[in-house]
């Protein structure tokens, strides 16, 4: 499996759970010159930007290691962009990160950070 | 999940009890040290996290906030390496909490897990035994120098791994602790270099320095090239007394917070002495630094500070020195700390008469001109020649003197020098001085009893030689010393005698 196909499939599967919780899911992938964001949810009036980070091995660390303060700055920019192209009611926002591991089997092991930074 | 962990840390010569908390809580992984921490302290967190790693325990992926507490002192140093370690492991339940209490952590980790020696140990392990903690941890290397302090346990440990074993009581690590009392039962027999019997002729020289080691009275030597001064300076510790235990522990403490405890042992036992190039700075021979760490008279403490050449230090240098030999210690204050060292040390210098060196000498014609010479010798201030308790002129050594045998060795005068410590240590017991050197003018009259004889020729010498009171003083200090030596208790006329001869002539006898 390619990296961006395992990717992909990652944030398939963690809008899955984020459904799960109840969250509604706003938009998946949004893109803008400043960079993407995985999932843009919303819950209980907050608004959620969710970094996905999909992993077969720990070799390079864990996913969520990986998001790093440049990662994190992208995202706000990001964030902001959409919060200014879609204006509307909303009580706060915050940026979550989940980590996926697809195991040796073949099953995802999920973590969810919330409020991750 | 929280953790807390003990350790210390140093300011100046003292050591303070630092809390190290761990909070463990679920979030982006990061690793966060507060507290002022500074740089050492700071990266400790990679050494931290390899050595975790290294010696097969989890380094938690997970967020990390760690606090030195109290937070407004700064904290230097790479002892916090094993605490902040032990302190991760427990917080993650890799370790039982409560076998935690009552221990100070110390150690520096290398990226194995290996544990380093560190600097400071003892004034930590005295820390901790006054925080009333029942254990410290510490580098294998500085187990002894930790054990010196009685009423704590010491425990070496070597790596990261025997620590954590040492917490779930799964293994004994080892305790020097009886060792160095077998030790310290054999450690009479002390090496020195150099013995006094290989300095031919200078017997009055020799008989000089007996005097100043046993009352601890600083001494300069003037002198032509060649006459011996240096070599016999060289071999004044040969002769020095040995430390009490308290002087000991004083030393040790120094030694160990400057890190210049070469072999990681217990505790130094021989006096120190320090002989700094006259290219010094002021830093380096009071202590100074951004945090001030001590120089070369608090090394010196409890020993000799010898300044050859004594000319050719800047006169700025010498003038540092005033206060701490009134005083006996040193207080550098800067942005960062202000802080108190000790320096009871003697003070041992030597010097030309004049820059060629031949001023007065039987043997050799002086090329040096009045002006050259009165240049030179102002360069030494009044105010600190004053402080000097004896000032000798050396004579140059005579042929059928090297020929000669050789003299009393050092032993044999140590034991003298012993003997008259001994009477002083007995005879100061309640007060704050430890030797003649220190009598306040109140205590000479107290305990320099002069006989009959003895103040008839004082009195004589005052006039006739113009004394000042500073110098009848100095000069009863002296003769306190030499009737030590011979363990009289009232000083004699002949004791008065000999002190006046090293009293040395007001200004030297410049002829115009």
């Amino acid at each position: 499996m390619n990296p961006k196909k395992l990717g992909t499939l990652g944030e398939q599967y963690a809008a899955q759970y984020l459904q799960c919780k109840h969250y509604r899911i706003l938009k998946m992938n949004f893109n803008c010159k400043y960079g993407e964001i995985d999932i843009i949810a919303e819950n209980k009036g907050i608004i959620i930007f969710v970094e996905v980070k999909t992993r077969k091995s720990t070799n390079y660390g864990r996913g969520m290691e990986a998001v790093n303060y440049v990662k994190q700055q992208k995202i706000r920019k990001v964030a902001l962009y959409y919060l200014k192209e879609n204006p509307g009611y909303f009580d706060g926002i915050r940026f979550d990160v989940i980590d996926i591991m697809l195991n040796n089997n073949n099953k995802f092991e999920i973590e969810h950070i919330e409020n991750a930074f | 999940m929280l953790a807390q962990t003990k350790s210390c840390s140093i300011y100046g010569l003292e050591s303070f009890l630092v809390d190290v908390e761990v909070d463990i809580s679920n979030g982006l992984p990061s690793f966060d040290i507060v507290g002022l921490p500074d740089t050492a302290v700071r990266e400790s967190r990679e050494r931290v996290r390899s050595a975790i790693k290294n010696q097969e325990f989890d380094f938690p992926i997970k967020r990390i906030t760690l606090n030195l507490a109290p937070a407004d002192i700064r904290k230097e140093g790479p002892h916090f390496d094993l605490p902040i370690a032990i302190g991760i492991l427990a917080a993650t339940d890799q370790l039982p909490q409560e076998a935690l209490k009552g221990y100070a952590i110390i150690g520096e980790l290398s990226l194995d897990g290996r544990v380093r020696p560190v600097n400071g140990v003892l004034a930590m392990s005295i820390e901790a035994k006054q925080q009333g903690l029942k254990g410290i941890i510490v580098p294998i290397e500085n187990v002894e120098e930790a054990s010196v302090v009685s009423g704590i346990e010491a425990v070496g440990v070597t790596s990261l791994k025997e620590a954590a074993l040492y917490f779930k009581g799964e293994h004994k690590a080892e305790r020097r602790n009886d060792i160095l009392h077998k030790n310290r039962n054999n450690e009479d027999e002390i090496k020195f270099e150099g013995d006094f019997s290989e300095v031919k002729g200078q017997e009055n020289l020799k008989r000089c320095l007996e005097i100043a080691a046993a009352g601890q009275h600083n001494l300069i030597m003037t002198g032509p090239p060649g006459s011996g001064k240096t070599m016999i300076a060289r071999r004044i510790p040969t002769i020095l007394p040995s430390m009490t235990f308290e002087e000991s522990l004083e030393t040790t403490k120094i030694y160990s917070i400057a890190g210049l405890i070469s072999d990681h042992s217990g505790l130094i036992r021989t006096r120190p002495f320090r002989s700094p190039h006259h290219t010094i700075t002021p830093s380096g021979m009071v202590g100074g630094g951004r945090i001030p760490k001590p120089g070369e008279i608090t090394l010196a403490h409890n020993g000799v500070l010898f300044l050859d050449e004594l000319p050719e230090f800047p006169r700025e240098i010498l003038e540092l020195l005033r206060q701490p030999l009134e005083d006996g210690k040193i207080t550098i204050a800067r942005a960062h700390a202000t802080v108190s060292f000790p320096s009871k040390f003697m003070m041992v210098a030597s010097m030309n008469p004049c820059p060629c060196g031949f001023y007065n000498s039987p043997f050799h014609q002086c090329s040096c001109t009045m002006r050259q010479i009165h240049k030179y010798r102002g360069k030494i201030s009044g105010p600190l020649l004053d402080r000097m308790d004896m000032n000798l002129e050396v004579a140059p050594v005579k042929f059928s003197e090297l020929e000669g045998p050789s003299t009393t060795d050092s032993a044999t005068i140590r034991k003298r020098v012993e003997a008259a410590r001994q009477l002083q240590l007995e005879r100061y017991k309640n007060s704050n001085v430890y030797w003649n050197s220190q009598l306040t003018p109140a205590m000479i009259n107290k305990y320099c009893r002069l006989d009959k004889n003895g103040k008839v020729l004082l009195k004589q010498a005052f006039n006739r030689m113009k004394l000042s009171a500073r110098a009848y003083n100095k000069i009863l200090k002296v003769s306190r010393t030499i009737a030590d030596l011979e363990e009289k208790d009232l000083i004699k006329e002949y004791h008065v005698a000999e002190a006046l001869q090293y009293h040395g002539r007001e200004e030297d006898q410049i002829v115009n």
